[in-house]
C-alpha cells in the first residue's frame, strides 16, 4: 500500500466548515459598511470645501458644469473600475471562492493592476478593418453613457445640471449608445462583433420603450421631470413607518423599470450581445487595450447610472433619517439594488435571443402601458 | 503518480544567447537602477494576466479546475478571457497536432503584446506519452515561443500555479514587458 | 440465444457463411464472404433485431514493420473488416468478419442500413485505405485533407524523419480547412421548410468557447434557423490505434486512458477487459468491486463537469462552480485509490493496481453522504430557474428509433425512452452483484437528458455505498507473469456518455496487433446534425451541451 498525498488534507467535511462559515459574510459586511463610510466622508469633505466658495460661486452654470464633469470623470473612471472589483468579490463569495486577495489587501489594488496591464497592451488594428470607424466607436459609444450623469441629483445641491427635463435628458442621451455600438461591430471587420452589435442595438431598442414607459408612474406622482422634484415628492411617511417611496405604490413599474434597464445594460440574464459561449464577446471580441475599456466601461457605466436613476425614481433618492448624510444614503441605496444585480447575473442563466424580444414586445410593453392607467387611477384616488 | 513538479524558467530561443551574453551588463543594470515606472509597469502586467485557455485535451480539464473553487485562478487576477485579443498569457494544455499548429500560431499572432505562453502538461512540452505519433508536433516550442513549461501529466492546478509565479518572476524580473 | 442466431443466419445464406461461432455467452463470431456482407446486414437488423452498430474495425492484417517475436502464421497480407452488432432486444453481439483483397479493397457500405455507420467508415477510408461502395461522403475525417498515405497500415513508414517538424517556419503548414459538404441527407428534416432558402455558412470553431473542445462545426443556416451541419474532427487527433502497435501491452494501459481524460477510468477498464477477454481470466473478487467503486467515482467526475460546462454555457455563472466543489471530492477519492486525479491508470490486467485501506472507505462513505443532498441544491440552481427550462425542453429533439439509427448511446438514448445499459445488459465488473435500476425519460430532449445524468449520479453514490458496504477481502490482483496473448478480444462497458467498445487482436508478440476503439460521443457527435436541424443557432450551444462530447473520445 502507498501513502498518497491529499490536497491540504482537504475533505469534504472540511470544505463544509471552509464554505459555511459566518466568517467571509461578516467581513462581507464590514467591507460594505467601509464602504459607505468612505463615501460619507468623500461628501462630507466635497460639501466643506465647496462651503469655502464665495457666495454665488456655485450659481453659475458653467462652474457647476465644468467641475461637475472634471469630478465625474474621476468618480466614474475609478467607480467603474472598482465595481469590477466589488463584482467579481462579491460573484465569488456566491460562488464558494476568494475573488481577487494577491494584490494589496483584499485584493483593493487589483483594479489598478488591471489598469495598468490594460494601459500597457498593445493595440491592434487589423489590416482588414476600417481603421477610422474602429478608432472613433468606442469614444462615441461611451461619452453618452458619461454624459447622462450631468442629470442625476445625487443630492439635493449636487446636481451638475439641474435641468427641467432632467430625466428625459437621460433617456434621450443613453439612446445614443447603440450608434457608437453599431460603429464597433462594423469597424474591425469581424463576424463576431457585427453580431454582438446588431444584438445589443436590437435589445436596446425593444426595452427603451418598457423603460420610458415606466419612468411615467413617478414623474405624474412628482409632476416634474426634474430629478430632485422627483425626490422631494417622495418626502415624508405613511403611518409614520413606511416611507413614502414610490417603489411601494407602484411596485410593478418599479419590475418593468428594472428589468428594462437590465436589459439595458447588457448583463446576465440579459447578456445576449457578449455572450462567451456563442458569439465570444460580442462586440468587444476585436479590441485590445485601451479601447476594450472603454467598451467594457460602458456596461459598467450603465450600470451605475441605471441603478441611481432606480434610485432617484422609485427609492426615494438621498431621503433618509437625518443622522446618516443624504449623500451616505444615496450611496447605500445605489450600493443595495447593484448588489442585486449582481446577485441575479451570478446565479441566473442566459435568455435566448428570440426569448429577450418576445419579454420586452410582448409583456413588458403591455404591462407597462396597463401600469400607466393604473398609476393613473390610483393618483386621481389619492391626491 | 504525481510527477516531480518544479518547472522551470525557459526563456525564448532566440533571447537566449543574447540574455547569455548580456547577463553582467544586465544584472549590474537592474542592481545600480531600477526604474520605478518600469517596476510600476511589469507589476501591473504580472498581477492581472488574463489568460487564454486553449485546452486542447486532459490539461484543459485541469486548466478548468484551476479556474474553479478549490483552486480559484481569480485570486491573483487570473480570469479567463474569449478571446485571444483581450489575453495577455496562452496557456497551452494538451498534444498539438499538425492540423491545429497552424491555427494555434494564428492566434497567438492575435494576441496583443505584451503576451506570454506557457506550455502545460508533457504533451504541449515535447508530445509526451505521444511522442511517436504521426500526428502530434513534439512541442508547442516548435510553433510559438514559451516562457514557461509546467511539466506533469496531467499538469496539476498547483503545478500550475507554480508555474503562474515562476512566470510573475520572470516578468517582474525582465525589462519593461512589451 | 447464441444458436438461434446462428441457424437462422445459416438458413438463410448457407454457402455465403464461412465460419459460424459461439464464442461464448452473448458473444457470437460470423465469418463470411464479402459478396454477402450487405444482406447480411440488412437480414440483421430487419430479421433479427441487431438495431445498434457498435463498431466497425479495418485490420491490415500483414506483416508489421515493427515488434518483437511475431508470429509467423498469422499474417495474410490482406485486409479484414471487423462488424460487431448488438440486438437491445437480444442483449447479443454479433462479430462479422470479412476479407478484403490487399491491392484493391473495396466494400460494400453499411451507411443505408446503419446511419452510424458513416464517420467509423470515413474513418477506416481514412487511416487504413479502405474504399466502401456506395458511400455518399467518402471524405478524409480525421486527417487533414493534404496528409499523404494511411497511418494504421502496416507499412506507413514510422521513422523518425517523418515525425519532426519541419525546420521552416510555421506559416508553411496549409491551414487548411475542407470545404463543408452537406451530402449526406438522412432525410428527417424536421421543422426545415422546403423553400428557396438564403443560406449562409458559418463555421464555429476549432477554437470556441461553447465548443468543448477543438473542433470545427459548419453551420448551413437559413436566417437563424440550422439548415445543416458538417462537424470536422480531427484536430487533436493522435493516432492512439497505431501508438498501441509500438508499445507493450503493459506500456499501452496509461495511453488507454487518455482517449477521453473525463472517462479515464472507463477507457482504461474497456481496454483491460478486451485483454481479459483474448486470456480468458477472471480477476478476484476485491479487485471486480474496486472497478466498480472506481468506475463509479469516475461517471460521478465526468457528470459533475458535464453540469458545470452545460451552466457556464448557458450563461449561469454559479452552475459553473457548485458542481465543481463536488467534482473535487471524487477526484481526492480517485486519487487516493489511485494516485493520478486525471488519468488513473488504475486497471490492471488480472485486477487493479492499488488496494484501499479503511480510511478509503470511512472518508468515501462520509463523502457519499454529503454529496446526495448536494445533488438536491442542483435541481434548486438549475430546475428552479425558469430560463434553464425554457432553454432546454423541446430542444434537440430525437426520436427512439432515430437515436437507435444514429447508433446514439448512454443518457441521451436512455432519455427518449431506451432502457439500455451496458452494465446491465452485458454486465461486467461487480454490477451483476448490485443491485440499481437504470432511469429514462421519454422526451429525449436537452432536458430529458439532463433529468438521466441527474438521477443517474444519485444512482451511481448508492452503487458506490453498495460496493464499499459489500467490500470482499483478499487480493486485488493476480499474477499472469508475463503476457502475449494471441487471437481476438472485444468490451462493450458503459461509460458515463454511453458505450465504449475496445477490440484488440494479438499475434502473439509482446505488443498488441491492433487496438480499436469506439468511444460513445465519437457516434453521439456524429448525431448532431440531425438532431440540431430545425432548431435556431443558439440552441446549437444547449444541443452541444447536452450531448457532451469530449474530444478525446471522440479524435483519438
Ligand atoms: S500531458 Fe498528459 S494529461 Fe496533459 S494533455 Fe498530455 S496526455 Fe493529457
Amino acid at each position: 500500500m502507498i501513502r498518497r498525498r491529499v490536497h491540504g488534507g482537504l475533505y469534504a467535511e472540511d470544505m463544509e466548515r471552509l464554505y459555511h462559515g459566518p466568517l467571509p459574510y461578516l467581513i462581507m459586511l464590514i467591507g460594505a459598511g467601509l464602504t459607505v463610510a468612505i463615501l460619507t466622508g468623500t461628501g462630507l469633505a466635497l460639501s466643506y470645501v465647496a462651503g469655502l466658495a464665495p457666495e454665488g460661486f456655485w450659481e453659475n452654470p458653467w462652474v457647476r458644469g465644468a467641475v461637475g464633469a472634471v469630478l465625474w470623470a474621476l468618480v466614474v473612471a475609478v467607480g467603474g473600475l472598482y465595481l469590477t472589483l466589488v463584482e467579481r468579490k462579491f460573484m465569488a463569495r456566491v460562488q464558494v471562492r476568494y475573488g481577487p486577495n494577491r494584490w494589496g489587501p483584499y485584493g483593493i489594488l487589483q483594479p489598478i493592476a488591471d489598469a495598468i496591464k490594460l494601459l500597457r497592451k498593445e493595440d491592434i488594428i487589423p489590416e482588414a478593418a476600417d481603421p477610422l470607424v474602429m478608432r472613433f466607436a468606442p469614444i462615441i459609444a461611451f461619452a453618452p453613457s458619461f454624459v447622462l450623469f450631468a442629470a442625476v441629483p445625487w443630492t439635493e445641491s449636487y446636481v451638475a445640471s439641474t435641468m427641467d427635463i432632467g430625466v428625459l435628458f437621460i433617456v434621450a442621451v443613453t439612446a445614443l449608445t447603440p450608434i457608437g455600438v453599431l460603429m464597433a461591430g462594423w469597424g474591425p471587420n469581424n463576424k463576431y462583433n457585427l453580431l454582438g452589435a446588431m444584438r445589443f442595438a436590437a435589445q436596446e431598442l425593444a426595452y427603451e420603450i418598457p423603460l420610458v414607459l415606466a419612468m411615467i408612474g413617478p414623474i405624474a406622482a412628482a409632476q416634474s421631470l426634474n430629478g430632485v422634484a422627483i425626490v422631494e415628492a417622495q418626502r415624508g411617511t405613511w403611518l409614520g413607518l413606511i416611507p413614502r417611496w414610490n417603489i411601494f405604490p407602484q411596485f410593478l413599474g418599479a419590475i418593468i423599470f428594472f428589468v428594462a434597464f437590465m436589459a439595458e445594460t447588457g448583463r446576465i440574464p440579459f447578456d445576449i450581445p457578449d455572450a462567451e459561449g456563442e458569439i465570444v464577446h460580442g462586440f468587444t471580441a476585436e479590441y485590445s487595450g485601451m479601447k476594450f475599456v472603454l467598451l467594457l466601461l460602458i456596461e459598467y457605466v450603465h450600470l451605475i447610472a441605471g441603478a441611481a436613476l432606480f434610485v432617484v425614481l422609485f427609492m426615494g433618492g438621498y431621503l433618509g433619517p437625518a443622522p446618516i448624510n443624504p449623500f451616505a444614503w444615496f450611496a447605500l441605496k445605489l450600493l443595495l439594488v447593484i448588489l442585486f444585480m449582481m446577485l441575479i447575473r451570478a446565479v441566473w442563466f442566459r435568455v435566448r435571443i428570440d426569448q429577450i424580444m418576445t419579454l420586452g414586445w410582448k409583456i413588458l410593453l403591455p404591462a407597462a402601458l396597463f401600469n400607466i392607467g393604473f398609476i393613473g387611477i390610483y393618483l386621481a384616488v389619492t391626491v | 503518480m504525481n510527477a516531480v513538479r518544479t518547472p522551470v524558467i525557459f526563456a525564448r530561443k532566440d533571447e537566449l544567447l543574447e540574455i547569455a551574453e548580456d547577463e553582467e551588463k544586465r544584472k549590474s543594470f537592474l542592481a545600480k537602477m531600477r526604474r520605478p515606472l518600469e517596476y510600476v509597469v511589469n507589476w501591473g502586467v504580472k498581477s492581472s494576466l488574463w489568460m487564454y485557455a486553449f485546452g486542447l485535451a486532459c490539461c484543459s480539464i485541469e486548466m478548468m479546475a484551476f479556474g474553479a473553487a478549490r483552486w480559484d485562478s481569480d485570486r491573483y487576477g487570473i480570469i479567463a478571457r474569449g478571446t485571444p485579443r483581450q489575453s495577455d498569457l496562452m496557456i497551452v494544455g494538451g498534444a498539438v497536432t499538425y492540423q491545429m499548429a497552424p491555427r494555434m500560431k494564428r492566434l497567438y499572432d492575435q494576441m496583443a503584446q505584451p503576451r506570454y505562453v506557457i506550455a502545460m502538461g508533457e504533451c504541449a512540452i515535447n508530445g509526451g506519452p505521444f511522442w511517436d505519433s504521426y500526428s502530434v508536433v513534439k512541442g508547442t516550442d516548435k510553433v510559438i515561443p514559451v516562457d514557461v513549461v509546467v511539466p506533469g501529466c496531467p499538469a496539476n492546478p498547483e503545478a500550475l500555479f507554480d508555474g503562474i509565479i515562476k512566470l510573475q518572476e520572470k516578468i517582474l524580473k525582465g525589462e519593461l514587458a512589451r | 440465444m447464441n444458436r438461434e442466431v446462428i441457424e437462422a443466419v445459416k438458413a438463410e445464406f448457407g454457402e455465403g457463411i464461412v465460419h459460424a461461432v459461439d464464442r461464448r455467452e452473448r458473444r457470437v463470431v460470423l465469418t463470411v464472404r464479402k459478396e454477402i456482407l450487405h444482406d447480411l446486414c440488412l437480414f440483421l437488423r430487419d430479421r433479427l433485431g441487431f438495431d445498434h452498430l457498435t463498431s466497425i474495425t479495418a485490420v491490415d492484417r500483414s506483416r508489421r514493420v515493427t515488434g518483437m517475436r511475431e508470429r509467423q502464421l498469422l499474417y495474410y497480407n490482406d485486409f479484414k473488416m471487423v462488424y460487431h452488432v448488438w440486438s437491445y432486444e437480444k442483449k447479443t453481439l454479433v462479430e462479422v468478419r470479412t476479407v478484403l483483397e490487399r491491392d484493391d479493397p473495396v466494400v460494400a457500405t453499411v451507411t443505408d442500413v446503419w446511419s452510424s455507420a458513416n464517420w467509423q467508415e470515413r474513418e477506416a477510408y481514412d487511416l487504413m485505405g479502405i474504399r466502401f461502395d456506395g458511400h455518399k461522403d467518402l471524405r478524409r475525417l480525421l486527417l487533414p485533407e493534404w496528409w499523404e498515405g494511411h497511418p494504421l497500415r502496416k507499412d506507413y513508414d514510422l521513422s523518425p524523419g517523418t515525425w519532426f517538424l519541419p525546420e521552416e517556419e510555421p506559416e508553411e503548414f496549409p491551414l487548411d480547412v475542407q470545404k463543408p459538404v452537406f451530402p449526406l441527407d438522412l432525410s428527417l428534416p424536421k421543422k426545415v421548410k422546403k423553400k428557396e432558402v438564403s443560406e449562409m455558412i458559418l463555421r464555429i470553431g476549432p477554437v470556441h468557447p461553447g465548443n468543448h473542445g477543438p473542433w470545427l462545426i459548419n453551420v448551413k443556416l437559413d436566417g437563424e434557423i440550422i439548415v445543416d451541419i458538417d462537424p470536422q474532427i480531427g484536430y487533436i487527433h493522435r493516432g492512439l490505434e497505431k501508438i498501441a502497435e509500438n508499445r507493450t501491452w503493459t506500456q499501452y494501459l496509461p495511453v488507454s486512458d487518455r482517449y477521453c481524460w473525463l472517462t479515464a477510468a472507463s477507457n482504461n477498464l474497456s481496454y483491460v477487459l478486451a485483454v481479459e477477454d483474448v486470456l480468458d481470466v477472471t480477476p478476484p473478487p476485491r479487485a471486480q468491486y474496486l472497478r466498480t467503486i472506481a468506475l463509479e467515482l469516475n461517471r460521478l467526475a465526468s457528470h459533475l463537469l458535464w453540469l458545470a460546462a452545460m451552466g457556464i454555457d448557458l450563461g449561469n455563472l454559479s452552475g459553473f462552480f457548485y458542481p465543481f466543489r463536488e467534482r473535487e471530492w471524487m477526484l481526492d477519492l480517485l486519487e487516493y485509490m489511485s494516485g493520478n486525479r486525471l488519468n488513473y491508470n488504475y486497471g490492471r490486467f488480472g485486477g487493479v493496481i492499488f488496494d484501499v485501506d479503511d480510511k478509503f472507505v470511512e472518508k468515501a462513505k462520509k463523502t457519499m453522504k454529503i454529496f446526495r443532498p448536494r445533488l438536491e441544491e442542483y435541481r434548486d440552481l438549475f430546475e428552479g430557474s425558469r430560463i434553464w427550462k425554457v432553454r432546454t425542453q423541446g430542444v434537440g429533439v430525437i426520436s427512439a428509433k432515430d437515436a437507435k439509427d444514429l447508433g446514439v448511446t448512454g443518457p441521451v438514448l436512455r432519455s427518449t425512452g431506451v432502457k439500455a445499459d451496458a452494465r446491465k445488459d452485458d454486465p461486467y465488473a461487480a454490477y451483476p452483484e448490485i443491485d440499481f435500476e437504470i432511469p429514462t425519460r421519454k422526451e429525449g430532449d436537452v432536458y430529458a437528458s439532463y433529468e438521466v445524468r441527474m438521477d443517474e449520479m444519485r444512482i451511481a453514490s448508492e452503487i458506490i455505498d453498495q460496493c464499499l458496504d459489500n467490500l470482499p477481502k483478499g487480493p486485488v490482483q493476480m499474477d499472469l507473469g508475463r503476457i502475449e496473448p494471441v487471437g481476438e478480444g472485444i468490451s462493450r462497458i458503459e461509460e458515463p456518455r454511453g458505450e465504449i467498445a475496445t477490440y484488440v487482436i494479438g499475434d502473439g508478440g509482446d505488443r498488441p496487433y491492433r487496438v480499436r476503439v469506439k468511444c460513445a460521443e465519437y457516434i453521439n457527435v456524429s448525431a448532431l446534425a440531425h438532431m440540431a436541424r430545425g432548431y435556431k443557432i443558439a440552441d446549437l450551444i444547449a444541443i452541444i451541451g447536452g450531448l457532451d462530447p469530449c474530444l478525446g473520445g471522440i479524435d483519438r
